[in-house]
């Protein structure tokens, strides 16, 4: 009885989530119109006991929905790491609104949507059900970013990313309509066997297409270079908040994604969107780094880091293997706990000074605030990827899949870029650490600093926990690694 | 029970930093007493590695293995061999004075500045005792992090373009390094140092290898023309920071190139001798001449070390027991001497507030404890005899000269200039005419300076320990040279050659 309850809990855990979240919502409208600690709590909770479930699910690949939803070990695990995460970035996400005059309460619902959407996403056996998660846990996006709508640019910043977000959706929904077409099918096991099975003909090559503009679509998202050009204005005019969720959540449903359309429907066509890939990777990485570099705004800095970063996560999987594979999930895995803690760092500093524009800004917090601004300096070091901080060894892995397959040029080109981010990232270093200021600093007024300083420290722990006992973890990924890859 | 001690000795000052994170602001003060308490345990603990060390066994002792990333082959494995044994005691003993001779000079942010100094003991020690590729290059990089905050918050005016030059430069150099690695991982499954030794690398493959180790350790060391960050970064240094970055950090390259290049990549390490020693002659003489034209005393200091370095690596090239064994002294002395300049330099500077060798003049009649101590540094550092200087040179010219003569004849100008310009040095610090330009008194009595400005306890404890074992080992250098020439000897590069048994400069 258990059993079975538990083996179809993954085809379920969705709708538990909507229709609490629905009811919570009601309610709330009915209520009251504030945050309320409850509903918060309500929903950290409820995500972090469906991860215990998922967790207890069994492993066996099973169909649900007519085929439209599966259950796999990668999906099973990548929907654990979503909530998991979701979780901190909905505490923090919490905590911090209402300091930024932002009381409404939907607010916190439509961030369970993203991840609601993200969700179906990760469990998707069907294009359209990709696409609709993905669209689901987007247009929430769209809402989300807009929350501080007095705040002057923010409009615009929503309004590019919005447009520029439904081209994405168009080139990929383009995609699945010729995959569609010259399959017959939007399965990802039929589309699976199509691609394995290798043909010179006409179909094979429109599918072929019809995948470019699929990945295209997923690189909008991420974002990748030519198609980034929304983030950092967005990261410049949100409510730091907001961007801790944006630059968090979002990134593990659309990494995860990609990893589970490259390595289940497309992997026949590996030897096709490898040098996509590699080549979308390199120019990210090259772009993202020199524009952080000349930086002066510590926002857009975050912005254009984040595209670097993301070109030498997609070094992984072009490399291909499970090794390629497990390299680019552990990235993701420390990338985003760091992404966690950063922002929420900054948000403390942020509310306890004024608001943090420039790098300069960040200079004379570290003598009022001694221990989180430690902490600040170990994630920024662990950011830049220096020994020996936990965001070095998520990078040797994607370094040792490169080697692994005498891909010299691209590891060297990506080590060159480690450098010159230490670059911009030691920059911060100097004015955080090294530049004196006489900046007026208030106490520490967040209503939870309490808990925000635990979670903050939750974080390092884990991390250095990741890295001092990586065993575990390095098993995990590499069950979801070789689970995917059969 | 087998005690741990290198792990031990690695740990100890972490968990004693973790310890100062609690010291509270105000009493900043307790912080620099732990750091200098557990500092001195673990020079307590490195001389008690020296007692139990067998000198006649040339294998690694002391050995540990605890794993760690067991599918990527990381594992926490230390060991000491007859070359690291002595670096690691240097550091021990380096950064233990450190701490305390620089007492007097360092009184803002003492808390910080512990952790900093223990935090890099854990890291310089880890690195000399590391027998696992990827543990040596995480103690190897993780060196930069405290000495980038040393040199950026307690350093001189242009420290903040100082330390960025000296992270990024060698941060650079040493991402090639990881690559090789990673690369040696691939091969051969294993990066244990032990297991690799065992392993023949094909000749393309150590190129490739030994150019991504060699481009790290050469930057570290430095070789010309890879110098300019050590210059800068020496004088914005403040004089803690400028003892371990000279005695320990630049060490490190000698070290790399002695245990991995030559051991893992032999036949390319003679594919590239010469040019590496083409490059390390130019040093030489290139830094000694600007050495001649510097005005600042740190400066010049910096620059002779690049030109000690410079004979160091020509020792270590010419792949002669006896040159390899003075590198290794050589490096050993070095270490010793160009801290307690350093040393000394800073406590000028606390006095006068002033680097400029022009200023300076009649010192000696000041600071005559001061003065003594000072030439006996400079005449250690110009390799005199009976001085620790004089017993590594003459170890690596001898002996290299038999196989790299002209590289030699031009290597032994090095030791000429060295000999000028630091005789100029002295001239010009110590005796003359007391200068105006120090800010002194005129109208106050000579006797009444000498009580004002003579050294302190802990300042004149630090300069006669570095003196008295500066001057023991240049007479009785044999407890370093038999281990160091046992674990040489274990280099298949080195064995061909000394069969012929030519060699027996010290009574062996």
């Amino acid at each position: 009885m258990l059993d079975s309850v538990l083996k179809s809990i993954s085809a379920v855990t969705e709708f538990i989530l909507s229709i609490s979240t629905l009811i919570s919502l009601f309610w709330g409208t009915i209520k009251q119109k504030k945050i309320d600690r409850n509903m918060a709590a309500t929903a950290i909770v409820s995500l972090i006991l469906l991860c215990i479930l998922l967790f207890l699910s069994g492993k066996s690949e099973q169909f649900f929905w007519n085929s439209l939803f599966i259950h796999t070990s990668f999906s099973v695990h990548s929907k654990i790491i979503l909530y998991c995460y979701s979780a901190v970035a909905l505490f923090f996400l919490f905590s911090f609104l209402a300091e930024y005059k932002i009381k409404q309460f939907e607010w916190i619902f439509i961030a369970i949507f993203v991840v609601i959407g993200g969700s179906v996403a990760l469990s998707s056996n069907h294009f359209l059900t990709l696409f609709i998660g993905l669209e689901m846990s987007h247009l929430s996006q769209y809402i989300l970013v807009n929350a501080d709508r007095d705040a002057s640019n923010t409009n615009e910043a929503t309004i590019k990313f919005f447009t520029i977000n439904l081209i994405s959706t168009g080139l990929m929904l383009f995609g699945v309509s010729l995959i569609y077409g010259f399959t017959g099918t939007g399965f990802f096991n039929t589309v699976y066997y199509f691609f394995e099975s290798y043909s010179s003909n006409f179909e094979y090559a429109g599918a072929i297409v019809g995948m470019m503009f699929v990945l295209m679509g997923i690189c909008f998202k991420l974002p990748i270079f030519p198609f980034h050009a929304w983030i950092q204005d967005l990261y410049q005019v949100s409510a730091l908040p907001i961007i801790l969720f944006i630059a968090s959540i979002p990134k593990i449903i659309t990494v995860f994604s990609l990893l589970h359309l490259l390595t289940y429907p497309f992997h026949g066509a590996f030897i096709c969107w490898r040098y996509l890939l590699i080549g979308l990777a390199i120019f990210s990485m090259i772009w993202g780094s020199l524009m952080a570099l000349r930086q002066q705004n510590l926002r857009r800095m975050f912005a254009c880091s984040t595209v670097s970063d993301m070109g030498f996560l997609l070094i992984g999987p072009s490399m291909g293997g499970d090794f390629g594979l497990s390299s680019a999930i552990t990235y993701i895995i420390f990338y985003t706990l760091n992404i966690l803690g950063v922002f929420s760092l900054l948000i403390v500093f942020e509310k306890n000074c004024h608001r943090l524009n420039d790098i300069r800004d960040l200079s004379g917090i570290i003598k009022e605030m001694p221990l989180l601004s430690g902490i600040f300096c170990f994630l920024i070091l662990s950011f830049a990827g220096i020994p020996p901080f936990p965001g070095f060894f998520a990078k040797i892995y994607i370094l040792e899949s490169a080697i692994n397959r005498s891909a010299y040029f691209i590891a060297i080109l990506s080590v060159l870029i480690t450098v010159i981010n230490a670059g911009y990232y030691l920059n911060v270093l100097k004015f955080f650490v090294l530049k004196s200021s006489a900046l007026k600093i208030n106490k520490f007024t967040l209503s939870e600093k309490y808990f925000v300083k635990v979670m903050i420290v939750l974080i390092i722990i884990a991390l250095c926990g990741m890295v001092i006992f990586p065993l575990k973890l390095l098993e995990i990924v590499q069950s979801i690694a070789v689970s995917i890859l059969f | 029970m087998k005690i741990p001690i290198l792990s031990l000795m690695t740990l100890l000052p972490l968990l004693a930093a973790f310890v100062c994170v609690l010291v509270r602001k105000q009493n900043s003060e307790n912080a620099r007493r732990i750091a200098g308490f557990a500092s001195c345990i673990n020079l307590f603990l490195a001389v008690g590695l020296w007692i139990f060390f067998d000198e006649h066994n040339s294998d690694f002792q002391f050995y540990e293995s605890h794993s760690w990333v067991k599918n990527a082959s990381i594992d926490f494995q230390l060991g000491v061999d007859g070359i690291s044994l002595f670096f690691i005691i240097l550091s021990a003993l380096l950064s233990t004075l450190m701490i305390f001779g620089t007492w007097y000079s360092v009184k803002e942010r003492l808390r910080e500045y512990s952790i900093f100094c223990l935090v890099l003991q854990t890291f310089m020690i880890g690195c000399f005792a590391a027998t696992n590729l990827f543990l040596f290059y995480i103690f190897f990089e993780g060196v930069l992090i405290p000495m980038f905050l040393i040199i950026g918050i307690w350093g001189g005016d242009k420290r903040i373009y100082a330390t960025l030059k000296f992270f990024l430069y060698t941060f650079f150099g040493s991402v090639f390094m990881l690559l090789a690695i990673l690369k040696i991982y691939t091969e051969f499954q294993t990066l244990n140092f032990i297991d690799l030794q065992n392993f023949h690398i094909g000749f393309n493959l150590q190129i490739l290898l030994f150019l991504g180790f060699a481009f790290s350790f050469m930057i570290k060391t430095p070789i010309w023309p890879l110098h300019t960050w050590l210059s800068d970064a020496h004088v914005e240094a403040p004089s803690g920071g400028s003892v371990l970055l000279a005695g320990i950090l630049l060490k490190m390259g000698g070290y790399g190139f002695i245990r991995f290049c030559l051991s893992l990549f032999p036949e390319a390490s003679q594919f590239f001798a010469p040019y590496i020693i083409f490059l390390s002659v130019i040093g030489i003489i290139w830094a000694s001449l600007i050495a001649f034209a510097q005005s600042d005393i740190k400066r010049l200091i910096a620059y002779s070390s690049i030109a000690h370095m410079g004979i160091v690596i020509l020792g270590i090239f010419s792949f002669r027991i006896n040159a390899l064994v003075g590198s290794v002294v050589q490096m050993i002395s070095h270490g010793l001497v160009s801290s307690a300049l350093f040393f000394s330099v800073g406590m000028l500077y606390d006095r006068f507030h002033t680097r400029e060798i022009n200023n300076f003049g009649g010192i000696l009649k000041i600071m005559p404890n001061f003065g003594v101590m000072f030439i006996i540094f400079i005449f250690a550092s110009i390799g005199l005899p009976f001085t620790s200087g004089f017993v590594g040179e003459i170890l690596i010219l001898i002996d290299s000269f038999s196989v790299r003569p002209i590289a030699t004849f031009f290597a032994c100008f090095g030791m000429v200039f060295g000999a000028a310009y630091m005789l100029t040095l002295v001239g010009k610090l110590l005796y003359g005419k007391l200068s105006t330009e120090l800010g002194l008194d005129s109208r106050l009595d000579i006797d009444d300076y000498s009580l004002h400005l003579s050294l302190k306890p802990l300042e004149k404890f630090v300069l006669i320990i570095l003196s008295v074992i500066i001057l023991v080992l240049g007479v009785y250098t044999k407890p370093l040279m038999v281990p160091i020439r046992k674990a040489i000897l274990k280099h298949s590069l080195i064995k061909s050659e000394v069969s012929g048994g030519v060699n027996s400069v010290y009574a062996g």
